[in-house]
């Protein structure tokens, strides 16, 4: 019989787990986080590969030499956005685009920012776009161009480098008659906003109540991938790849091949978070240059924001990936749009000879360097061992509760045929509620802080204006306040207490606080393995460790050791928790941004940064359903809290 | 009053006379060239490319190039049956539309102007094949869709495409077993439907698809060994696709050596595309097959030769013909000139 269904077996099993318990859960989660680490070296991954036989990238010759059209096109485009300040030219573009053959459409959208951050002001925008139908073909599939322009005052790149790729490619695709797909030219204002306007109206959706694109007059079949384009300058020096998707989803794995294959037969360098490959990965510098690779993949993964427009396709299973261009200050800088067109032509034509969407490689995986991978069947198992300290040590609690509870069962039947003593059973179901009923108020309440979190943001917004703050002050000061407000619980608890009685078994509460994070993070992981990580490695050990002190008996003898354990299991358990943890994230960031900034600027500029961390992750989460900060404040904060409950409100004694 | 010798003579004259007529029979039957004894007095092929999609152009552009080099030697369109899974000159894909090469250079256009394709897209299936090779064909089937094959028919079957081990995937749906095949085949010999068979295939482990033949005059020759892979030769940069399959690349570069006349054998056919061709190992199954092969033909199997001998010796045939030379004949009656 299996292990876990056998009942000796099962016995067996819980009791060599409640024995090695400690022993077993910190094995496992150093040996999960050292095979984590591991898996970034190169003899534990593997090489990228095509999964998908259609693809046949590369093999076709690039034929693209419209280099000087591209010039002129960018002179032009400079030349125009100048007469637009605040907005872009639309309708050069679409003049343009006409001229060019393409069928071309104007969107109007208009948007407001949830929380009432603006008071309700509605903004407009304009999206334009152009179709190249596919003479041969039956025009019901299609591939996306996509752009994101900006006004000459944003401080992003303006693009117009893109823009005039883009029409210079259109007038060669043009030309041209073997396309099975049609082509859309996209050119987007607002950043997401924008494309998420076009892509709601395009699939007839609507993902968010604050934005409203008005109807599309022209359509180009199902979208099989994208491609967006954000060009620094006419001469770049490497193609920088950028894969996350809202709320940690990626492109297909085989999209991302087909670009890094062109790119290196056009001999341009394509990088992954602008670190190329290693030359030899085999070595420590090989291993060191793969790691800071996949970290700062998952670092830009676990906001769940999408890193460049192609975040918005996925959820529609499109597979779209953004390649910026990128101009190095002191780099040679010595690809143009020759360059630039033929990496983009030999895309296309791969793409074309796509007869289904992307579904053979990979949809979850960290990608170390440009050319390996770690795919979800190799993270999943030390993600596993970091997270299943969790459960054993739930066992663990529970077992041992179990053990110490009066032994019933055997009675109840003899009771049940001698005519019931409902005295037996009263107690019985009295020793139950001591258990898990015993729990309820510290998860009710910590789950209705978690609530104020969440439906709080917009109250601390519109409290901000009175006091002369911005919204992601008011957001920053009233989630702290929250916070703190939070944190004293457990003192109300208590006080109503006094004599512990009807506090909560502190066993039942840390086992089924400690499933609860282990579900938590297992959940996580299957979307967004990066946050997932990041919280197992952050809060398992603090968690698993942390037990109330022994009470009654040592209140008198031992009072001040007793509150000094507490205090230092306390201040680990702070440092964990969501707010905390955004805080100490916030200022590595800025840190590694710039590490020579002086220790003012610092505080100054991660005081900044934390603001808008924590407005961006409320806004977004009702402008593009990126569901972090729903996580985070509904779900995790809860869960810490009644940790917190634990040490604080957990009794020893009562067993 | 007749003496024993005179009553025996008449017979010993008849005797002697129908010796003479033997003998003379005899004579014709050594004048009669070889060519004319091979058995097979016409030649059919059934030509099949069971892959579809662009990526497959190779296995397309090998079973028209076979069509092209069948047809050159001489096979008519009513005796070949093409079977193609899907287009790959009118693909949106194409960069060169209404063509199909087989080679980088691009000098033969394989889908030109007399190509006749018999099935086409999705009517060739596992089905339609057996039914093709076996007859079993509905009474409506277009003649241009039947195989009229006779127990005097050579047949060549060549099949292209994605195989494994004991099986030819059709069209990504379906397969046809090496058993299926062989019962296939059994079933033609059994209707007299063949009286030699040539068995062609260029896909992966394609040896396997043979090897379970028991039907007698088959010979099977496959591009690979059961494990290994058979390669595509080259890539065409301008099309951006593997044009060529190996195998069939150098097969065809043997058969552009043939010409109707050619005197070939096909113990030479066999040994085209060694190892270190084709890199995978051509397989070749004659223990079904009776002649010995290096006294046969390619033409044989390959090219429908009609014959022509000028014999400069007169040869009289005994056949009583029902119209004698001083009558005419008109309506079904004949009347004497």
């Amino acid at each position: 019989m299996g292990l876990l269904s056998d009942p000796k077996n099962r016995v067996k099993f819980i009791v060599f787990v409640s024995r090695h318990c400690n022993k077993l859960c910190f094995l496992t989660y150093l040996v999960g986080l050292a095979w984590f680490i591991a898996l970034a070296y190169a003899p534990m991954n593997e090489k990228t590969y095509f999964s998908e036989n259609a693809l046949l990238p590369g093999l076709v010759d690039s034929e693209y030499s419209l280099q000087r059209a591209a010039e002129r096109f960018y002179d032009d485009a400079k030349d125009e956005s100048k007469k637009h300040p605040r907005t872009i030219p639309i309708d050069w573009i679409s003049n343009e685009m006409t001229r060019l053959g393409l069928d071309t459409y104007v969107q109007n959208y208009s948007f407001s920012y949830p929380l009432n951050i603006f008071k309700q002001q509605t903004f407009t925008g304009r999206n334009v776009y152009g179709i190249l139908r596919a003479r041969r073909a039956s025009n019901t599939e299609s591939v996306v161009m996509s752009l994101p322009l900006r006004p000459p005052e944003s401080i992003l790149n303006k693009n117009h480098a893109g823009l005039a790729l883009m029409l210079s490619m259109a007038k060669y695709m043009r030309a041209h008659t073997y396309w099975s797909k049609d082509i859309i030219f996209l050119v987007t204002e607002h950043e997401g906003i924008g494309i998420q306007a076009w892509l709601d109206s395009y699939h007839n959706t609507r993902a968010s109540t604050f934005i409203n694109g008005s109807d599309l007059l022209g359509r180009g079949g199902s979208i099989q991938a994208a491609v967006n384009l954000d060009i620094e300058d006419s001469n770049i020096d490497h193609f920088d790849l950028l894969l996350e998707g809202l709320n940690g989803q990626l492109p297909n794995l085989d999209l991302i091949n087909t670009i890094v294959r062109l790119c290196r037969k056009e001999g341009i360098v394509p990088t992954i978070h602008n670190i190329a490959q290693h030359y030899n990965l085999e070595s420590y510098e090989g291993f060191e240059q793969s790691l800071q690779t996949m970290l700062l993949m998952m670092w830009s993964q676990l906001s769940g924001s999408a890193s460049g427009n192609h975040g918005l396709f996925h959820r529609y299973h499109i597979e779209a990936v953004t390649m910026m261009g990128v101009k190095e200050k002191r780099g040679r800088n010595n690809h143009g749009f020759y360059t630039m067109g033929r990496v983009m032509e030999g895309l296309f034509r791969s793409l074309n000879n796509l007869m289904e969407r992307f579904h053979q490689s990979f949809f979850f995986y960290l990608l170390p360097s440009t050319e390996r991978y770690v795919s979800i069947g190799m993270y999943m198992p030390p993600f596993g061992l970091l997270v299943v300290g969790c459960l054993i040590k739930a066992i663990e609690l529970w077992a041992s509760y179990q053990s110490s509870q009066p032994t019933v069962e055997g009675e109840e039947t003899d009771d049940a045929v001698a005519g019931g003593d409902s005295r037996d059973q009263d107690d019985k179901k009295q020793s139950l509620s001591r258990g898990l009923l015993s729990i309820a108020p510290v998860t009710i309440i910590s789950t209705m802080f978690g609530m104020v979190a969440y439906y709080g943001a917009e109250f601390f917004i519109a409290t901000a204006s009175p006091f002369k703050m911005s919204p992601g002050e008011g957001l920053l000061y009233g989630g702290v306040a929250v916070f703190i407000t939070a944190m004293f619980y457990p003192r109300l608890l208590s006080r109503a207490d006094k004599d512990a009685s009807l506090g909560p078994n502190w066993k039942v509460l840390k086992s089924m606080t400690l499933i609860m994070e282990g579900l938590v993070l297992f959940s996580t992981s299957l979307m967004n393995i990066s946050l997932a990580t990041l919280l197992a490695v952050t809060m398992v050990p603090v968690t698993v460790w942390i037990q109330p002190t022994k009470s009654k008996n040592y209140t008198t003898i031992l009072s001040g050791e007793y509150r000094l354990l507490r205090f230092l299991q306390a201040i680990p358990l702070l440092l964990i928790a969501p707010m905390t943890l955004t805080i100490i994230a916030t200022v590595v960031n800025t840190y590694t941004k710039n590490p020579y900034i002086n220790i003012n600027s610092l505080v100054k500029d991660s005081y900044d940064e934390v603001q808008n961390v924590l407005l961006v992750g409320a806004v977004e989460n009702q402008l593009l359903g990126n569901w972090t900060w729903g996580l985070m404040t509904l779900i995790v904060l809860p869960n810490w809290l009644m940790f917190w409950g634990l040490l604080w409100t957990g009794h020893t004694s009562l067993e | 009053m007749a003496s024993p010798t005179m009553q025996v003579l008449p017979a010993i004259v008849m005797y002697f006379l129908a010796f003479m007529a033997t003998a003379s029979c005899a004579n014709i039957e050594d004048k009669i060239p070889e060519s004319f004894k091979s058995g097979h007095t016409n030649n059919w092929a059934v030509l099949v490319d069971t892959s579809r999609f662009w990526f497959n152009y190779r296995h397309i552009a090998n079973v028209l190039s076979m069509y092209y080099s069948v047809k050159r030697l001489g096979i008519p369109d009513s005796h070949i049956i093409l079977m193609i899974a899907d287009d790959m000159a009118c693909n949106p894909r194409n960069p060169r539309p209404a063509t199909v090469f087989n080679n980088a250079n691009q000098h033969i256009n394989v889908y030109s102007d007399d190509v006749e394709v018999d099935y086409r897209g999705y009517e060739v299936t596992v089905e339609n094949f057996i039914r093709v090779m076996t007859g079993r064909l509905p009474a409506s089937t277009p003649r241009s869709k039947r195989p009229l094959s006779d127990d005097i028919s050579n047949v060549l079957v060549y099949m292209s495409g994605h195989g494994g081990d004991g099986f030819l995937k059709f069209q990504d749906a379906e397969e046809i077993s090496s058993i299926e095949l062989a019962d296939a085949f059994e079933q033609m010999w059994q209707k007299r439907r063949y009286h030699e068979l040539m068995y062609i295939i260029d896909t992966c482990q394609a040896e396997s698809m043979y090897q379970k033949f028991y039907s007698p005059n088959i010979i099977g020759i496959a591009s690979s060994k059961v494990g290994e892979d058979s390669l595509s030769h080259h890539v065409d940069p301008a099309i951006g696709v593997y044009i060529i399959d190996r195998y069939t690349y150098y097969a065809l570069e043997f058969l552009e050596m043939v010409t109707p006349q050619s005197k070939k054998t096909l113990g030479q056919f066999l040994k085209v595309c060694p190892k270190h061709d084709c890199i995978s190992t051509v397989g070749v199954g004659t223990d079904l097959f009776q002649r010995n092969v290096n006294k046969v033909l390619v033409t044989d199997f390959f090219g429908s030769v009609r014959n022509v001998e000028l014999s400069t010796v007169d040869m009289k045939w005994n056949m009583s013909s029902p119209v004698k030379q001083d009558q005419e004949c008109r309506d079904n009656t004949c009347s004497e000139m």
